[in-house]
């Protein structure tokens, strides 16, 4: 299978780039999603159900994140949840998005724009 | 959560498209759960309201997005379908375009001319007013009618009159003959109408004596002036009669007519005599005033006049009232609902049609059908996208639909000029557009609800071994059977009302008027009374007139009439009040002189 190009994603919504990010470092459901993107975000961002899931939806559909078949905490927590995890594809769109947020970062910092790094 | 938190959740997760609601709604609905839980400890009621108030945005904006995305999903699919099969696409689209089209412009008919209020300010409180009688229904008023009903007014705040005069402009280049309105003061500010450039009537400027002044029409004003706004003054002669130019209405003013181009004051002096009858009424009921009040008083108040003036033996006219716009457009009401009607059933033949074409097609795409079904779409997704492909074909043939019927009110308006009234207003406007989008969806879920059903209904297992077979074939063919049966018998119900109107019609052109109206030409002439003060010099120049063109090379004959045949001969004076006594001018049988 050939490889897929990543340019057509960049540019990704923010909401699909908080999801991939909270889902580089493990799987999680939907919920975990959500209270990992609130935490990371100081409580700044909190998905709302609908804009959650319709996110996920185009994402899998994307293949950027797929669904696990196997829930890894049984019996720990709700049998209705779903588990997600970040496809190679997916990580690869994640990278190059943060990379392009990292450039138009520098180069607004260039402009003075942003506050240098200490 | 309590229940009813979570029962108006289950009401918003409604708001997604079905597969949505399959996939999602356990996890959404359960995570909505655990962020109630935690917003109530964290804030309290307040930021319960504040949670609640995101999650029905979120809800809304979302499940709008995800159908959206579905729609665009299915168009593509349907645009695809399309294209594997052309014939049946332009067939199915051209077929819904006739039956769209012709209701649109049918129906931008009725709209404009019967549905529409004038276009006046409180056009519902304006009423026509006439005379009637037993025997003559529905007469002119003359000026002594007038004057009564003037004085003794109690019931209307504003009134008026006018008569239709044809007149001819002299003085701006090749004489000619203009159609104009000669109308009493209050006449425009009865119907509410302002001047674009000058002013219109004022009280008093009716009465004996007064200057005689002349408001043009917008097009007139176009024509002498260019628009000109330093026209007040100027002066134009009308029936070799100098008028004073007091100002220019806007384009929109159009009564009595659209083709009305000069509104001239009209003297109001005690006439000599009862005659002629010419003029009809407008009022102004006054805000909470009925109809039906306005009428009673108006005969209860100026009856006795009205009685001793004109009557028939015991039997006295009374004042025949008519709100305005029943009055102008209220004949032709029955016609325009039966051609309506008419155009609605062309309109469901064309929806059966196309029925029968999808449900054809929808059992020679049975082996897609069932893959699509093998490859996990649910019923409910495949009855959505079938009702989508035929909303989609109805949309399709409504913009070539639309197109037929702009074709079909400019050809309306050039054949029907003079005799539709309004017809000038005929427009595809927004509300027109509205009725077309909602008869389009309409379509659309008529002809495609029962070709969808039909291939949901299809067994995955039946389909994939014969792709048409067995029970679907059956109930396939049951159900064309049923549309052909509904469209013939609709068919039978156009043809016998178009086949009764050829009738109709064929009878009129057989009726014999008297006269061959072959190789005979007319010309209408208007002679200005202030040059041609009696009868005998009118008739002299008539006569001239008949004389010269009958010696033409090519004329054989020629004639004058003040009317033309098959219709009555116009006489101005069509009663005459002897001695208290009515009679009607075409019965009148004066015994011989002894």
């Amino acid at each position: 299978m050939p490889d897929r190009d990543v340019s057509g994603f960049l540019g990704l919504p923010a909401t699909a780039f908080h999801i991939l990010v909270s889902l580089a470092d493990g799987d999680r459901h939907g919920y975990a999603i959500m209270r990992e993107v609130a935490e990371r975000t100081g409580g700044k961002l909190k998905l709302n159900a609908g804009t959650l899931y319709t996110t996920i939806k185009r994402l899998l559909s994307n293949g950027l994140i797929a669904e696990l078949g196997e829930r890894p905490d049984v019996g720990k927590d709700d049998e209705r949840r779903r588990y997600y995890c970040l496809t190679p594809f997916g990580r690869k769109v994640v990278r190059a998005e943060a990379a392009r947020l990292e450039d138009l970062l520098s180069m607004a910092r260039k402009a003075g724009l942003v506050p240098k790094r200490a | 959560m309590n229940s009813r938190a979570l029962g108006f959740y289950d009401l918003l997760l409604k708001l997604y498209p079905a597969d949505f609601q399959e996939d999602y709604g356990r996890e959404m609905r359960a995570l909505v759960q655990a962020r109630y839980q935690e917003e109530h400890q964290a804030r309290g009621f307040f930021g319960l309201v504040l949670f609640s108030a995101a999650l029905v945005w979120d809800s809304l904006l979302t499940s709008m997005q995800e159908h959206r995305i579905m729609l665009l999903q299915d168009i593509r699919y349907t645009v695809r379908a399309l294209r594997n099969s052309p014939v049946f696409g332009v067939v199915a689209i051209l077929t819904i375009a006739l039956g769209i089209g012709a209701n649109t412009a049918i129906f931008s008919l009725v709209d404009h001319i019967l549905l529409r209020p004038l276009p006046f300010p409180d056009a519902d409180r304006l009423l026509l007013v006439r005379l009637t009688h037993p025997t003559e229904h529905d007469v002119s008023m003359s000026v002594a009618d007038f004057i009564d009903w003037r004085t003794q007014n109690k019931t209307f705040p504003k009134l008026c009159a006018y008569n239709d005069e044809a007149v001819t402009l002299t003085g701006t280049g090749t004489p000619r003959v203009v159609q104009g309105a000669e109308v009493t003061d209050r006449f425009f500010e009865t119907l509410g109408a302002d001047a674009a450039i000058g002013r219109t009537f004022r009280q008093g400027d009716d009465a004996p004596g007064a200057p005689r002044t002349v408001v043009l029409s917008n097009a007139l004003w176009l024509e002498l002036f260019n628009r000109r706004p330093e026209i007040v003054g100027e002066t134009l002669k009308l029936d070799s009669v100098q008028y004073t130019v007091i100002g220019a209405m806007p384009a929109s003013f159009a009564f009595p007519s659209p083709e009305t181009l000069v509104w001239m004051i009209h003297p109001i002096a005690t006439p000599a005599r009862r005659g002629p009858y010419f003029l009809t009424g407008i009022a102004r009921m006054s805000g909470g005033a009925s109809f039906q009040r306005a009428r009673t008083e108006l005969n209860s108040s100026i009856f006795p006049v009205t009685a001793l003036s004109v009557r028939t033996g015991s039997k006295p006219m009374s004042f025949y009232v008519q709100p305005l716009q029943e009055a102008l457009v209220g004949h032709l009401r029955e016609s325009l609902f039966i051609l309506l009607g008419a155009v609605a059933l062309v309109l469901l033949i064309a929806c059966v049609n196309v029925g029968n074409l999808l449900l054809s097609r929808s059992e020679a795409r049975g082996r897609e059908i069932a893959l699509r079904i093998a490859l996990g779409i649910s019923t409910s997704r495949l009855f959505r996208q079938l009702l989508t492909e035929s909303v989609f074909l109805a949309s399709t043939g409504a913009v070539v639909g639309v197109g037929l019927a702009y074709a079909a009110i400019i050809w309306c308006k050039t054949v029907a000029k003079g005799y539709l009234p309004r017809l000038d207003t005929v427009s595809l406007d927004g509300r027109v557009l509205v009725f077309t989008a909602a008869v389009t969806l309409l379509a659309g879920i008529l002809f495609g609800l029962a070709p969808a059903l039909q291939a949901v209904r299809l067994r995955m297992e039946d389909a994939l071994r014969s792709g048409r077979r067995a029970h679907g074939d059956r109930s396939g063919k049951r159900l064309r059977w049923v549309l052909i049966f509904g469209e013939v018998t609709l068919a039978w119900v156009l043809a016998i009302g178009a086949g009764l109107l050829v009738r109709s019609l064929l009878r009129l052109t057989s009726v014999r008027p008297g006269v061959r109206s072959d190789q005979l030409f007319t010309v209408e002439l208007a002679l200005p009374e202030t040059r041609y003060k009696d009868a005998g010099s009118a008739y002299r120049f008539f006569g001239k007139v008949v004389d010269e063109i009958g010696h033409v090379p090519g004329v054989e004959s020629a004639s004058a009439s003040s009317g033309l045949p098959p219709d009555q001969n116009f006489l101005a004076t069509s009663m005459f009040s002897i001695r208290s006594r009515y009679i009607r001018a075409n019965r009148c049988r004066l015994p011989p002189c002894s």
